[in-house]
């Protein structure tokens, strides 16, 4: 039985397919998600920029949002240190059942190499890890596409898109177009492989 | 979105024959809630298949098809009974080649929705190492593949 499904994340591309697995287990165990980000850091401290922690901040709000929608309970964390010990060190504190993750992450290079997250996981994780490999290619590949089917996205739902309100982010392969509209803001998301959109509306400092 | 769970490959190996409770109890974790049909296959290199045959007393190079051997192996027949006593359906093959390659074929004739494989060997020195096969499996595999560690 799984209670508790551990999705590490860190918003590549690569990342779609294994929540969308991810999730599908979960919801057949009614398990909870448990969706974390680790911000690398190296010997001296933090190696990423400023960029990196709300980038992985991004990336388990991304896997929330899409458990909300199937009903699956999650929960989110962001850690920093080196990736495989975090996750290892997490999924033991959280009691976790099933480790569900991509093969290659930001870094891969080309199909013929398994991520060195992913390698050290399946030899070190005390429970199943289930890998999932990167899925169909993304047909929306740049922002100005997003931001054009998204608007009509806003259009069809009767509140027509004033400006664009921020950055457009892909977060694992699902780009985020934030508007300001007459409803106050709302955020679109694109799904970059089957281009369908879903509105959220943004909620002031939500954690 | 609903993600299809219908067919799953159980594949074996020599290496596997002191983790059949782990093994079993991943593969009853995945197929019996989802009511899935088990594939339960014993893959064996050339060398290994000789091995088994001299073992079960089938002449080398006699027309036994490596179904058949399976069927008669010792982890496939305690795999197999722990699926009966769970009502899972499965069905018993044998492939003869380099395990990693035979598993992704049989992934893809089986048109499995799911691999459990044991993911774990020990190196001479004692170290945990992710094998040639594993990286094979996980890199070609035509649906997810879940990796079983052994409680070594």
């Amino acid at each position: 039985m799984y209670h508790d499904v551990l999705i590490p994340t860190d918003g590549s591309d690569d990342t779609r397919r294994s929540i969308e697995h991810g999730l599908a287990i979960a919801e057949r165990f009614d398990a909870t998600v448990h969706a974390l980000s680790v911000v690398p850091e190296g010997p001296l401290g933090p190696l990423e920029s400023e960029e990196a922690t709300p980038a992985a901040r991004r990336a388990v709000d991304h896997v929330e949002f899409e458990a909300r929608r199937r009903g699956v309970d999650a929960v989110t964390a962001v850690r920093q240190g080196v990736p495989h010990e975090e996750i290892l060190a997490y999924a033991d504190a959280e009691g976790i059942d099933a480790i569900v993750m991509g093969t290659q992450g930001r870094t891969g290079i080309d199909r013929v190499l398994v991520g060195s997250v992913t390698e050290r996981l399946v030899r070190m994780a005390d429970v199943p890890v289930v890998t999932v490999r990167l899925g169909d290619k993304l047909r929306i590949d740049d922002e100005d596409e997003a931001e054009r089917i998204a608007r009509d996205a806003l259009e069809e739902r009767g509140t027509p898109a004033q400006s664009v309100a921020g950055s457009i982010h892909r977060v694992s392969g699902t780009w985020r177009v934030p508007f300001e509209t007459e409803d106050g803001p709302l955020e679109v998301r694109v799904d970059g492989v089957t281009e369908e959109a879903a509105v959220d509306s943004l909620e002031a400092d939500a954690e | 979105m609903t993600v299809a769970l219908e067919t799953v490959l159980l594949a074996v190996g020599p290496g596997d024959a002191d983790r059949i409770d782990e093994l079993s109890e991943a593969v009853l974790e995945v197929a019996a809630p989802a009511d899935a049909t088990v594939v339960l296959a014993h893959v064996f290199t050339d060398d290994e298949y000789d091995e088994v045959l001299d073992r079960l007393e089938f002449e080398t190079g006699s027309d036994v098809e490596p179904d058949e051997v399976a069927a008669r192996h010792s982890t496939i027949r305690e795999l197999g009974s722990d699926l009966a006593e769970h009502e899972v359906e499965y069905d018993v093959r044998g492939t003869v080649g380099d395990h990693g390659p035979a598993i992704v074929d049989l992934a893809l004739e089986a048109d499995a929705d799911r691999v459990l494989v044991g993911g774990r060997r020990r190196s001479p020195a004692g170290k945990a190492v992710f094998g040639s096969t594993a990286q094979e499996v996980l890199l070609s595999s035509p649906c997810p593949v879940t990796f079983v560690r052994g409680n070594e």
